[in-house]
């Protein structure tokens, strides 16, 4: 349970809204800049592709085959 | 040829689905599919998993039918009609054709429970046991080369290790509209034998003779929905008190 700093009257409230009790950070206090954009205009972190993109992908799947008799 | 058993147990064990209630979730079948490729025999495999041209081998399938009750019209008219889910395994029947087929004793009905099973190092995949089974519950796996059934989950209802609720076929275990159900159809005083004289339960197909262990429950009937009562209406919400009042008062400030 979050609660706020104490009022006058020494009471603390929920950090939630008070009627919905939704979660709330009413004391949360932000800072916004603009930064520097990323080398090559790239989202980060890039990745290569999958498998499944690159398709390598199995012919054909036994999973299971592991936990039976070995042929 | 190989000879079903004689004399044969009394214990007849088999499931008995209600198509009334199966919704056609497919959680049998995937689970099925999931205990079953780890378990008893050869993986249940699939070719091509990842392309256009899936295909692999199941011991449950589920077909689903629009059918049209007597009198009823097509569902875009008069919304009468209703689909019908049904799962299809093996009925694991008395007189197995499948069994009879088999060329090397591979595929046998085992005497003291009825269960019908393959011992796979004896099948050699010739697929007759397909051909014969009047119901297409067989699927030979392509990659083991040998033919895979349901094994009414022989490894989970005698496993001591398991919780009694656990000692049931998987399909069974999972089915969250407790379609369906397993038991003894051989003792008329079983549950399962219950309810399938309290519903009527029927054989699949009984004029093939094969005499399925396996018994379905018919959708009961139902009114169309257009001859439901009209849900009440909410009287006034004027003279409200306590939290409704509150409610109502916390509503009309938005």
């Amino acid at each position: 349970m979050n609660l706020l700093p104490p009022k006058g009257d020494g009471m603390r409230w929920s950090n939630s809204d008070p009627v919905t009790g939704q979660a709330a950070w009413f004391d949360l206090r932000v800072r916004i800049e603009k930064a520097d954009g990323p080398p090559g205009d790239l989202a980060h972190p890039q990745f290569e592709p999958t498998w499944y993109r690159t398709g390598d992908v199995p012919e054909e799947l036994r999973y299971g085959q592991e936990w039976g008799k070995t042929e | 040829m190989t000879s079903l058993p004689e004399p044969r147990g009394a214990k007849k064990l088999g499931l008995v689905i209600d198509l009334d209630t199966c919704v056609g979730c497919h959680a049998c079948v995937v689970n099925c599919k999931e205990w079953n490729t780890g378990g008893y025999g050869a993986a249940l495999s699939d070719q091509d998993p990842y392309g256009a041209d899936v295909s692999g081998a199941w011991l449950n399938r589920i077909h689903t039918f629009e059918v049209v009750p007597e009198g009823g019209e097509v569902i875009g008219e008069a919304g009468e009609a209703r689909v019908v889910h049904f799962p299809k395994s093996c009925l694991h029947c008395e007189d197995a054709p499948c069994v009879t087929v088999c060329p090397t004793g591979a595929s046998y009905k085992r005497a003291e429970d009825g269960i019908v099973l393959v011992d796979e190092d004896k099948c050699i995949g010739c697929g007759l046991c397909a051909w014969a089974c009047a119901y297409g519950a067989r699927e030979m796996d392509l990659a083991a080369g040998v033919m895979k059934k349901c094994t009414l989950c022989v490894d989970r209802i005698y496993n001591e290790t398991f919780a009694e609720e656990d000692r049931v076929p998987a399909c069974v275990r999972t089915c969250p509209a407790n379609a369906r159900h397993f038991g003894d159809l051989g003792d008329p005083a079983s549950e399962v034998s219950k309810l399938v004289a309290e519903r009527g339960g029927f054989d699949l197909m009984p004029e093939q003779d094969n005499r399925p262990v396996n018994k379905y429950l018919p959708p009961r009937p139902r009114k169309p929905l257009s001859d439901a009562a009209p849900l009440p209406q909410a009287a006034g919400t004027d003279g409200a008190t306590g939290f409704f009042g509150w409610l109502d008062r916390a509503l009309d400030r938005f």
